[in-house]
């Protein structure tokens, strides 16, 4: 029989705001233990909690990213769970009524529905020690968005494609760095199997806190075949919770379905419900930064780059960046496009460098040099070299190596007439119209002059000589 | 309106709390006459009870403002070390 696979994510995403959502103790990844806390992290009597207005911001952005519906009237609910990390003994959440609902993604060939997007908190860590726990609150109280989609994913490509491209989108809408080694993007996976062109859904297990794409994947891949086994002998899969193990690429149960989890929702009494403002969601929308789709139509419209450049222009966020500011001083967009995807990446892949190490302004200089036939692309790539590495201005490289093209007529011809003596014959045979041995004299000269005479000019030279 | 004693032990493990087996029986006959008094709300026209909210939560600005000290945040911590509350080890299921 052949299964289908039915996957479901909910990603959790950390917002990149100064402060954490309920008071006002800052948001560090790297400070000493227990050194952002206060008494509304640590859920002492008295203390309450007052909403962050940017986290509210950001959700609002996202959510409008993702297309969804905003809840102008949203409740704040508290789930309950007992885990030492969480000292209120319940996070702080949204459950009937979130922030937004019913929004999409488009990928390559499918729509994702988004089922809903809502604020809640993160909540603390837990280190494991020789025979106990330590508990950090540093990052209790930390601004989430929680996105659930809709079970539309029906391979572990897909989800890596979905998770790419949502890790765009909030990181286009300035709402989060998404980087899944500090943690700031989660995701849990709800994977189930049914007989391919059924309509029902199976029996769904739950991984939770994979936090890598490759291990997504490989989450996804494992739990198909899994599942598989089960239902090919017959049995039926049990509902649980699983947790994933990188080094052995499996999952593991983690709670069973008797343990499942009752979290008596209600509504905070703390905070009053969230109305949003109609003015406020019209300035949210009418500022809002350029979408990874908006900026792929831009570059392939004002700059006539391919899709495929203007792709990668956009996946890496920085690299785009790189390149608007670059076409502010040359309008040589699609050489530009070329020796930043070529070159400058190419050196960064082949260093695992993450920064750019050049600026904008010299890469649009060197590309201005090409044009200007100052130096050859030849050279370029030679100066190029040199740049990545020194991150010295191509002017002064060129200055530094006297790397400059001669484009002297009188000095190229010189050197022409002394290359057309030393081969006479192949003189002869260019002149009986033995075309291919241009390409040697150019050569000849080239190599006499150090690879600096402008080409177009040498060409011209010897035919004049012969 | 009545509540069995199972849901009563099972609301109990949620709570982590440890009842004896007379307790279980006490409470689940005060958990029955609490519902029964909420139940009450039921005789109220549902018009009445629709929520109407005029005013949002307050929201503050995204602007830091000092922490505690961690002496004062580990201040009433049974047990402490590395500057971090010390608790039993935490074992997951696997």
């Amino acid at each position: 029989m052949e299964f289908e696979a039915v996957i479901g994510l909910e990603v959790h995403v950390h917002m990149d705001t100064k402060t954490k959502m309920f008071c006002s103790c800052k948001i560090e990844y790297d400070a000493p233990p227990n050194t952002n806390v206060c008494p509304v992290c640590m859920a002492l009597p008295g203390s309450l909690p007052v909403i962050n207005k940017r986290a509210v911001e950001y959700g609002i952005r996202t959510s409008l990213a993702l297309n969804c519906n905003i809840n102008l009237t949203s409740i704040m609910a508290r789930k309950h769970y007992f885990y030492p990390d969480l000292p209120k003994g319940y996070q702080i959440s949204q459950y009937e009524k979130p922030l937004a609902e019913h929004g999409f993604v488009l990928l390559e060939n499918k729509k994702v529905r988004i089922r809903r997007l809502h604020l809640e908190e993160d909540a603390g860590k837990n280190n494991h020690y020789e025979n106990s726990s330590l508990v950090d609150l540093n990052r209790a109280g930390t601004p989430l968005m929680e996105i659930v989609t809709e079970p539309d994913i029906n391979s572990s490509e897909e989800a890596k494609e979905f998770l790419e491209k949502l890790r765009a989108i909030v990181r286009y809408a300035g709402v989060s760095k998404a980087d899944m080694e500090k943690g700031q993007l989660r995701c849990d996976v709800n994977v189930s199997l049914r007989p391919k062109g059924s309509k029902e859904l199976g029996t769904r297990v739950e991984v939770k806190n994979v936090n890598s794409f490759k291990f997504v994947q490989k989450a996804i891949e494992y739990e198909i075949e899994r599942q598989k086994a089960i239902l090919l002998e017959g049995k039926s899969v049990e509902q649980e919770t699983r947790g994933f193990d990188p080094q052995s690429g499996k999952t593991f149960v983690m709670r069973t379905k008797e343990e499942a989890e009752d979290y008596r929702y209600f509504k905070d009494p703390d905070l009053l419900p969230l109305i949003l403002s109609e003015e406020l969601l019209k300035n949210i929308k009418d500022n809002m930064p350029e979408l990874p789709d908006e900026r792929i139509e831009r570059f392939m419209r004002d700059y006539g780059l391919s899709r495929y450049e203007a792709s990668v222009l956009t996946n890496f966020k920085e690299l785009g960046d790189f390149f608007q500011e670059a076409t502010e001083y040359t309008k040589e967009y699609k050489a530009l496009s070329n020796w930043l995807l070529n070159d400058v990446l190419g050196f960064m892949n082949e260093n695992q460098i993450e920064e750019i190490p050049i600026t904008p302004e010299h890469l649009a200089k060197l590309v201005e040099l090409i044009k200007k036939d100052v130096i050859s692309t030849k050279i370029a790539k030679e100066v190029i070299k040199d740049m990545l590495i020194s991150k010295k201005d191509p002017d002064i490289i060129i200055e530094e190596k006297g790397l400059k093209q001669i484009s002297n007529e009188d000095e190229i011809k010189a050197v022409v007439i002394s290359v057309l003596e030393k081969f006479p014959q192949e003189r002869e045979r260019l002149k009986n119209g033995e075309e291919k041995l241009i390409g040697f004299l150019v050569g000849e000269v080239m190599k006499l002059t150090k690879g600096k005479a402008n080409p177009k000019l040498v060409n011209k030279l010897i035919r004049e000589c012969l | 309106m009545s509540i069995t004693k199972e849901e009563v032990v099972k609301i109990a493990k949620l709570s982590r709390l440890e009842l004896k087996e007379d307790e279980v029986e006490f409470f689940a006959s005060q958990m029955k006459n609490i519902l029964e008094l909420v139940n009450k709300l039921n005789e109220v026209s549902e018009s009445l009870l629709e929520e109407e909210y005029t005013s949002s939560t307050p929201l503050r600005e995204d602007e830091p403002e000092p922490s505690l000290d961690v002496e004062k945040v580990l201040l009433n911590a049974p047990s402490k070390r590395l500057n971090m509350f010390e608790v039993p080890k935490i074992v997951d299921a696997n």
